[in-house]
């Protein structure tokens, strides 16, 4: 039976949305079968992608024949071949997810993400794993290609409590190390790692193995504008310090450094050629999916 | 630097309120468990420095402005430069300071006499350690608070401290004389210290002080500690007179006010009011304007619903010297006031008789009020000229009386010097000789009468110059003319000599001869005219000014009759009583008194009659004694500031007319034994906290926005 909780982490308009735009895979993905991404294999399928020369072995159905009567040359005619992909949806699942200034916490919020991604990428009969962490992968989920699966997704991400540090580092370099294909990787979290430069790194490895990788970055609306007033007693999260302040004195100082992070993250992303979307948990889920969704859809070439 | 309210110090704990507001807050404070405490962290470090001192800065200067509060509250005084003894040698010292009235001028904080205290106290905490010191009050007399120097000077400072002021009038120079007198004979250095207001009036005998210092030389430091700056301005009442009106049951009393101001600045809209007997203002005025140096008279009214002895108290609004702004007089208010008029000859018809137009005039109403009006007038013969028949009178007028016989001469000298009012109209029947020559007339008589003289056009009488404060009426053009009053036949009269009772000129002919004459004589007055109170000489008796003439007359001779008294701040009152209230116990209702009356004293046996002597008299106002629980008082008395002391303008080193040695003595002083007026730094520290807390405001507004 599926978790009662577990509706709530698929958003309505969100999966509509989603649906309409589909999920295409940006790069290249190996896939095992045959769906609407393209394949790296040239293979004999329906789309014709070049000619090579003859060589012993080759089979002689996709000889072309048209060429050898027309120039006398022994030319093969390879296609490409459309496949299916495997996203592996990285939940960060660090305690300083559970952080929220109104009802939804950024780790409900990225909950909600991954469900909804999930249902979208297994509706268009693509395969889904998920992977949920913190100082290591806590959860794991094979992938899956079967859309009745979405409910046991759903209940394994509605059951995990956050409770641990992060270590970003450790995630990615084990999840690089599972992966036998390449795929997409959706990286769901707050980034609020210790080291900014393992995040550099995981992405760099993650991208070496060829995966597709999109960092859906989830931040509260109070950490990105400070907006506290009077005297507040900050208690940090994942063993940070205790402290008291009077936050609109420091509100400059903590936004330029926000603001520095915030830029080294992107630049991180961007040198390693994976798409940075920042959700923001004050905006709809469907708001935050569907606009990423169509700027993929507009710079993804088929 | 002193402190006028040290107490207010004790407001300094109140440094503890922003530091427990600060704790407080802590209370308030939001917890937030928060994902970014990296960021924070980060923040907090580069700002850490800067916050504290912040709020560091904060918390100063709040801290400060309380501090600063209760020091202004303290009221800090600056003096302007301390004694400067010559020498660490003890001394022995006498503190004369001055108990006039004018010490009561304040320019709304604290009067002189406090200002004196201060500087007194400063002063004793500066004698050369080993000295000793006495405490004079000194006024129109001196009163030794401290007789004797003594080296237990924590008494003489709580003597100082007790010291009330007065309301007296006087010079200085007794006191200092006094204090001259108690040192000149001790040996070692010795020091006379005066503090005072420097107003002219109490240092009228600046010369005087001058050559006692002389003759001091050496032996006895003589100093002069002015306090004060400059003279506040004051508005006075200087008078307060019941004018010519008879005080008597139901009737009304005008009462002549002089408003002066003393200031340098004219003053406006000043409210005049009239009260009886210490109850709600009966009649007021608005005295639009007074200019500097001048004063106002105003006629307000009173009436009195009961016979007896009465106050009637004038006041002005409050100033810068409390004690004149109210002037108070005792009044004994007549049920009835009875006139004996005698005929010196027998009547021809009703309207033919001596005491025909007197009798109309006495009591100008009709037959159906003459009962209730308050002269009673009955026409009698010289025989009823006798002790027994004078007892029961208040006004005896002779008209036309040739003579009397000796029994009746000496029967009416008892009754005026007892305090009976007399007047006298010659007639053609009078016998001048016999009035010039009786032992007892000539005795009571302000003037002597001269041969009939009948100028062939008559003589009127002068129209306006009058100072008798009877006929000063009619110096007014609107109240009529005098000047109409025609004599066709008189009798010159000579004036009486003064020494004898003082003499006045009631009504005075076109060329200055006297026309009527009055004289105080015992308790008792006596008017004398020239001339007749019929037609048959002169056309006075049917002139339109003969009845207020009369009743001001009247009024006049009968005010002082029953003597009630004025004092002066101070002074002891005393009057004999009824034998049988001897050894009773008198209560007193003194001036402002608001808790009813208190028992002031016993009135003592004096022979065969008793004695009530009363001492409590420094606050100027109306006194009324009572004897146990009656309503009525027995007797009333006023006590008044004396007019020169309300003005308040100080003596100056400057001018000619001062002593030069006395310029060295006030003020300006290159003296080093004089110190300077004190300074009062309230306002400064005031002010200091005003910028503090516009700084902090500021500060706060600047430090809480975002950085």
């Amino acid at each position: 039976m599926p978790d009662p909780k577990s509706p709530s982490l698929l958003d309505a308009d969100a999966v509509s949305r989603g649906e309409a735009l589909g999920l295409l895979a940006r790069t290249v993905v190996e896939g095992y079968r045959v769906g609407e991404h393209r394949s790296p294999f040239k293979g004999f399928a329906i789309e014709f992608a070049q000619h090579r020369e003859y060589t012993t072995g080759d089979d002689l159905r996709h000889l072309d024949w048209k060429v050898l009567g027309r120039t006398d040359r022994h030319y093969i005619k390879q296609y490409e071949q459309d496949t299916n992909f495997v996203a592996h949806l990285l939940l960060d699942g660090s305690e300083s997810m559970n952080y929220g200034s109104a009802a939804v916490s950024k780790l409900h919020y990225a909950k909600a993400l991954a469900a909804c991604l999930a249902h979208l990428v297994l509706v268009q009969r693509d395969a889904v794993a998920l992977n949920l962490f913190d100082t290591e992968v806590r959860e794991r989920l094979s992938r899956t290609d079967n859309p009745g699966r979405i409910h046991h997704i759903m209940d394994r991400l509605a059951a995990f409590r956050a409770t641990q540090k992060t270590a970003l580092a450790v995630a990615l370099s084990d999840l690089a190390r599972q992966l036998k294909a390449r795929g997409i990787v959706i990286l769901i979290s707050d980034l609020m790692a210790e080291d900014d430069e393992a995040l550099a790194n995981g992405l760099r490895q993650l991208r070496f193995g060829g995966s597709e990788v999109i960092v859906f970055h989830v931040l509260d609306p109070h950490e990105i504008d400070f907006p506290f007033t009077g005297t507040v007693e900050f208690e940090g999260l994942e063993g940070g310090p205790l402290i008291e302040t009077q936050p609109a004195s420091i509100r400059k100082s903590y936004l330029e450094a926000f603001a520095t992070w915030h830029r080294s993250v992107r630049s991180a992303c961007d040198r390693a050629g994976c798409h940075y979307v920042l959700a923001n948990s004050a905006h709809s889920l469907a708001e935050t999916l569907s606009g990423y969704l169509a700027f993929r859809r507009k710079t993804t070439a088929r | 630097m002193n402190f006028l309210a040290p107490t207010f110090f004790l407001a300094v704990g109140a440094i503890a309120l922003p530091v427990a507001i600060h704790l407080l807050s802590k209370t308030r404070v939001q917890r937030v468990r928060w994902a970014a405490s990296r960021f924070l962290a980060a923040a907090l470090q580069r700002n850490r420095r800067r916050l504290q001192m912040e709020d560091l800065l904060l918390l100063l200067l709040r801290c400060l402005i309380i501090a600063a509060l209760a020091f202004a509250f303290a009221r800090p005084v600056l003096p302007g430069g301390g004694f400067n003894f010559s020498s660490r040698d003890a001394t022995t010292a006498v503190l004369v300071i001055d108990h006039t009235a004018s010490m009561g001028q304040s320019a709304g904080a604290e009067t002189r006499f406090s200002q004196a205290k201060v500087a007194g106290r400063r002063l004793l905490e500066q004698l050369p350690a080993g000295s000793s010191a006495a405490l004079f009050l000194a006024a129109g007399h001196t009163v030794r608070a401290v007789p004797r120097p003594t080296p237990d000077l924590a008494l003489v400072r709580r003597t100082l401290e007790a010291a009330a002021p007065s309301a007296e009038h006087g010079d200085l120079f007794g006191g200092i004389k006094e204090a001259v007198e108690l040192l000149r004979p001790l040996q070692g250095r010795r020091d006379v210290f005066v503090l005072t207001d420097s107003q002219s009036a109490a240092w009228s005998q600046r010369e005087k002080i001058q050559a006692l210092r002389e003759e001091l030389g050496e032996t006895v430091n003589l100093h002069v500690i002015p306090v004060g700056d400059r003279p506040e301005p004051n508005l006075a009442i200087v008078r307060l007179g019941l004018g010519a009106s008879v005080p008597a049951v139901g009737q009304p009393v005008r009462c002549e006010i002089e408003v002066k101001n003393f200031g340098a600045l004219a003053s406006e809209n000043i409210r005049l009011t009239l009260a009886v007997n210490q109850d709600a203002p009966l009649d007021e005025a608005l005295l639009a304007r007074i200019e500097p140096g001048a004063s106002a008279t105003v006629g307000l009214f009173a009436t009195f619903a009961t016979p007896g002895h009465h106050t009637l108290t004038a006041t002005i609004p409050a100033d810068a010297l409390a004690a004149d702004n109210q002037r108070a007089v005792a009044v004994l208010a007549l049920d009835q006031l009875r006139a004996l008029v005698i005929e010196g000859t027998p009547p021809v018809s009703a309207t033919e008789r001596d005491g025909f137009f007197l009798a109309n005039a006495l009591a100008p109403v009709s037959a159906v009020e003459t009962a209730r009006f308050y002269l009673r007038p009955t026409l009698a013969t010289p025989a009823a000229l006798h002790a027994a028949t004078l007892a029961g009178t208040d006004l005896v007028v002779l008209t036309n009386v040739p003579r009397l016989d000796a029994s009746a001469s000496a029967a009416l000298r008892t009754y005026v010097e007892s305090g009976g009012a007399l007047i006298v109209f010659p007639g053609p029947a009078t016998d001048p000789d016999f009035y010039n020559n009786d032992a007892a007339l000539a005795a009571l008589l302000p003037g002597r009468l001269g041969p009939l003289a009948e100028p062939a056009q008559g003589a009127v009488l002068a129209s306006q110059n009058y100072t008798h404060p009877v006929s000063a009426l009619w110096n007014d053009r609107e109240m009529g003319d005098l000047g109409g009053i025609r004599l066709d036949r008189y009798y010159p009269l000579t004036p009486a000599n003064s020494a004898i009772g003082r003499t006045g000129t009631l009504l005075r002919f076109a060329d200055g001869a006297p026309a009527a004459l009055t004289r105080e004589v015992g308790r008792g007055r006596v008017a004398l005219f020239a001339t007749t109170a019929t037609t048959g000489w002169t056309n006075l008796p049917v002139h339109s000014a003969f009845i207020p003439l009369l009743h001001r007359l009247i009024a006049h001779l009968t005010q002082q009759a029953d003597g009630a008294p004025t004092l002066a701040p101070g002074d002891v009152f005393s009057r004999p009583v009824a034998a049988e209230l001897a050894g009773k116990d008198f209560s007193v209702l003194r001036p402002g008194d608001t808790l009813g009356r208190r028992i002031a004293g016993r009135i003592e046996a004096a022979g065969e009659t008793a004695r009530l002597t009363f001492a409590d008299t420094a606050a100027p106002g109306g006194y009324a004694l009572f004897m146990g629980d009656e309503a009525r008082p027995l007797i009333t008395f006023a006590v008044q500031v004396d007019p020169a002391e309300s003005d308040l303008t100080p003596v100056s080193p400057d001018t000619a007319s001062t002593s030069s040695a006395l310029k060295s003595q006030i003020p300006d002083l290159n003296s080093t034994a004089v110190a300077a007026p004190s300074r009062e730094l309230w306002p400064w520290v005031a002010a200091l906290v005003f910028v503090l807390a516009l700084l902090e405001s500021a500060l706060a507004h600047r430090f809480s926005r975002a950085k």
